[in-house]
């Protein structure tokens, strides 16, 4: 756990980066980042292996960014952060291939248990699979 | 004196400051009815009015011909009868003629004699007379003492006698101004090839007592009148005084005439007959059918008629037009709650927009407050023990449940917005009605209004739709607050009922609802609140709310002691139901 890099991606910057200090405090690697861009960029140069995306953002939507990544490299697990309150956007991005959902506010004990359950299968997946 | 005139102008003001919505509605209506109301009694009348009329004329009609041919009828009856008469009386005066012998002529006495026979057998003869014709005897023999002669030959009756054997004369005057008439017999004495004439001298009342007898029914009015126009004998229509007839009458042929005072009333007909061989024209006089008493009553059944189908009419179609309105006038009504309904669910579905977009902006921010408590707690925790540590550390966590709290609305404000479409879904009643009472807790609290819930455990789950559920108890619970008003409690009971029906109670313990109000609890539009204060539709929309559901509503209240309203739902789907909208 404790060599477990999350990438924030959430288009509220407080938020993103209080919320990547308290798990640097836990002993993660955390970077925070505000817009999908960034975040795909983050993802080609310095694969994470969780990632936390906010559904709505300003430029690319949630779903696309999800995508990308699934494409670039499915073993990174993806935990959709969501204000909604609709979980119907929650349930497209698990067919899109999210680990699982959470909504805003979140309490930073389950997320960080999610956190675990996403690093941890994606370590099996990992280890299974020739990509790497 | 200005207290007064404020006063006048309060009242002045008020009298006509009533909604003017209302007013002009019921105008509306009123209008509509009347207009309704004539046109339809117009058009309703149109025919009968018609009908009347013709009925009318055609009777006039009828009657006018039938009176026409009555007397056309009874002119010839009364032509025939006239004649005879006459033939009556020449035919005496023939056989008379033919006693007369040569000594007749010389000696008047036998002709006194004669005479007296025959005025036995004649009314009215007054004289008879005998003139020789070519023959020695120069003087007319007379019956009368002294002889009298009457004989005119200038007199058409002369010329007339001489040529066809019989002539009748005119009404003439002797010298004491007494009427007397000629007939006049040309015959001859057989034996010595001689001919005469008898002149028959008669009484000139006799025309009159012929007139009188011929009219058999004394209905119309019968005369003779010469063919001058001068009366012979009396008429009902016409005085004595006034002696001529006053209608032109044709000396060769039977005339009909009508003089019409105005339109087919006071109609007179004249029918004329001249009589044949002798000097007079026969003149019937009838009153039109109007004066008789069938016109009369003919005129007063077809106005009765009229009258009673008029008013009848009206009164049926005043009762259907009335119906007409109240019917239209309901089907405004509905129609209006009903737009009004759907006004106020797309309100509702407006609002629940709405408020999902404020709680999801609420959301981030949330977020932030709650990572960056979150933050200093981390630090604090990682931090070596100083002075306010932990006041610092109670304080983060008083953020924390303010964010908690907040995060529970918001996330139920949004929940509530997301179920604006309908949707079945299995359901735990229990939960939702919690979940309505954790919205108007608070706020009831401030009435002073608490919640006494006594919720079934293991409430059967049921196939329903969550946001008409809500919608449902948050209508019904809402009232409750409304009635209460101030310091109260709300009991709130869930069970399942021997029919598998799962029942909701609302119980209040406000001051309950009147028993004439609780007929019209679930009316549209009804409402008990002050005006601006309650749509009134509430509790109807509730209704359709649950009847949609499967389901039913039941209030149940005592006067001053509180309402109970009882929800039931059902436990089948409403394709098990099986519901004509499924």
């Amino acid at each position: 756990m404790d060599d477990a890099y999350v990438l924030i991606v959430d288009d509220e910057v407080e938020f993103a980066s209080t919320l990547a200090e308290r798990m640097e405090l836990r002993g993660f690697k955390a970077k925070a980042t505000n817009c999908g861009e960034d975040a795909l960029s983050s993802v080609l140069t310095d694969p994470p292996d969780v990632v936390l995306l906010d559904l709505k953002m300003p430029d690319i939507g949630g779903l696309e960014v999800l995508d990308a990544i699934k494409s670039t490299d499915p073993t990174i697990e993806v935990i959709m952060l969501t204000g909604h309150g609709c979980t119907v956007s929650g349930i497209e991005g698990m067919e899109h291939g999210a680990f699982d959902y959470l909504m805003k506010p979140v309490d930073l004990n389950m997320l960080l248990e999610k956190i675990q359950q996403a690093y941890e299968q994606g370590k099996s997946r990992r280890m299974g699979d020739p990509h790497g | 004196m200005i207290a007064l005139s404020k006063k006048m102008a309060g009242f002045l003001l008020r009298v006509t400051n009533t909604s003017s919505e209302v007013t002009t509605l019921k105008e509306r209506y009123k209008q509509f009815r009347v207009t309704l109301l004539s046109a339809i009694t117009i058009i309703a009348l149109i025919p009968s009015t018609l009908l009347a009329i013709l009925g009318y004329f055609e009777y006039l009609d009828l009657a006018q011909q039938q009176s026409a041919r009555h007397i056309r009828w009874h002119l010839q009856h009364v032509k025939k009868s006239f004649n005879q008469r006459l033939t009556d009386l020449t035919t005496n005066l023939s056989a008379t003629a033919e006693q007369i012998s040569t000594t007749h002529l010389e000696k008047g006495d036998r002709l006194a004699d004669l005479l007296k026979i025959q005025q036995k057998e004649m009314n009215g003869l007054i004289d008879l007379e005998l003139i020789e014709l070519y023959g020695a005897a120069s003087l007319p023999a007379s019956s009368q003492t002294p002889p009298q002669t009457h004989a005119d030959p200038e007199g058409p009756w002369f010329q007339r006698a001489l040529d066809e054997g019989v002539g009748v004369s005119d009404m003439q005057f002797d010298e004491n101004n007494s009427p007397y008439f000629i007939i006049a017999i040309r015959h001859s004495i057989k034996m010595v090839q001689t001919d005469f004439l008898l002149i028959a001298v008669f009484n000139g009342n006799l025309l009159e007592q012929l007139a009188k007898e011929i009219n058999a029914n004394a209905v119309e009015d019968v005369f003779l009148i010469t063919h001058d126009g001068v009366l012979r004998s009396t008429s009902t229509y016409f005085s004595d005084k006034q002696y001529h007839f006053p209608i032109p009458t044709p000396t060769d042929k039977i005339h009909f005439t009508t003089t019409s005072k105005s339109w087919g009333m006071g109609d007179i007909f004249y029918a004329s007959a001249p009589l044949s061989g002798t000097p007079w024209i026969l003149v019937l006089v009838k009153d039109g059918p109007v004066h008789k008493k069938e016109w009369l009553t003919f005129q007063l059944s077809l106005f009765l008629i009229f009258i009673s189908c008029a008013l009848g009419s009206f009164f049926i179609i005043h009762q259907l037009v009335n119906l007409l309105t109240i019917r239209i006038r309901e089907s405004d009504t509905k129609r209006m709650a009903l737009l009004n309904e759907v006004g106020h669910t797309n309100r509702l579905a407006t609002i629940g927009k709405l408020a999902a977009g404020v709680a999801h902006e609420i959301n981030n921010p949330l977020a932030v407050i709650d990572q960056k408590a979150g933050l200093i707690e981390d630090i604090l925790e990682f931090s070596e023990d100083f002075k306010n540590r932990n006041k610092l550390l109670e304080t983060i966590e008083g953020i924390h449940g303010s964010v908690d709290r907040c995060k529970v609305i918001t996330h139920r404000l949004l929940g509530f917005a997301r179920k604006m479409d309908s949707a079945e879904e299995l359901i735990n009643i229990n939960f939702i009605v919690e979940e309505v009472v954790g919205f108007l807790e608070k706020e009831a609290l401030y009435s002073h209004i608490t919640f006494d819930m006594h919720l079934m455990e293991k409430l059967p789950e049921i196939l329903s739709d969550t946001g008409q559920l809500q919608q449902i108890f948050l209508n019904i619970i809402s009232n409750s607050i409304d009635a209460i008003g101030q310091s109260g409690v709300i009991k709130i009971t869930t069970s399942f009922t021997e029919k598998k029906m799962i029942l909701v109670e609302i119980n209040d313990n406000g001051p309950g609802i009147k028993p004439h109000v609780m007929e019209h609890i679930f009316d549209p539009f009804f409402t008990t609140k002050e005006t601006g204060k309650g749509t009134g539709l509430g509790l109807s929309i509730t209704y359709g709310l649950v009847k949609k559901l499967g389901g039913d509503i039941k209030v149940y209240s005592i006067v001053g002691e509180g309402v109970t309203f009882f929800i039931y739902l059902p436990t089948t789907s409403s394709n098990e139901r099986g519901d004509n909208n499924g």
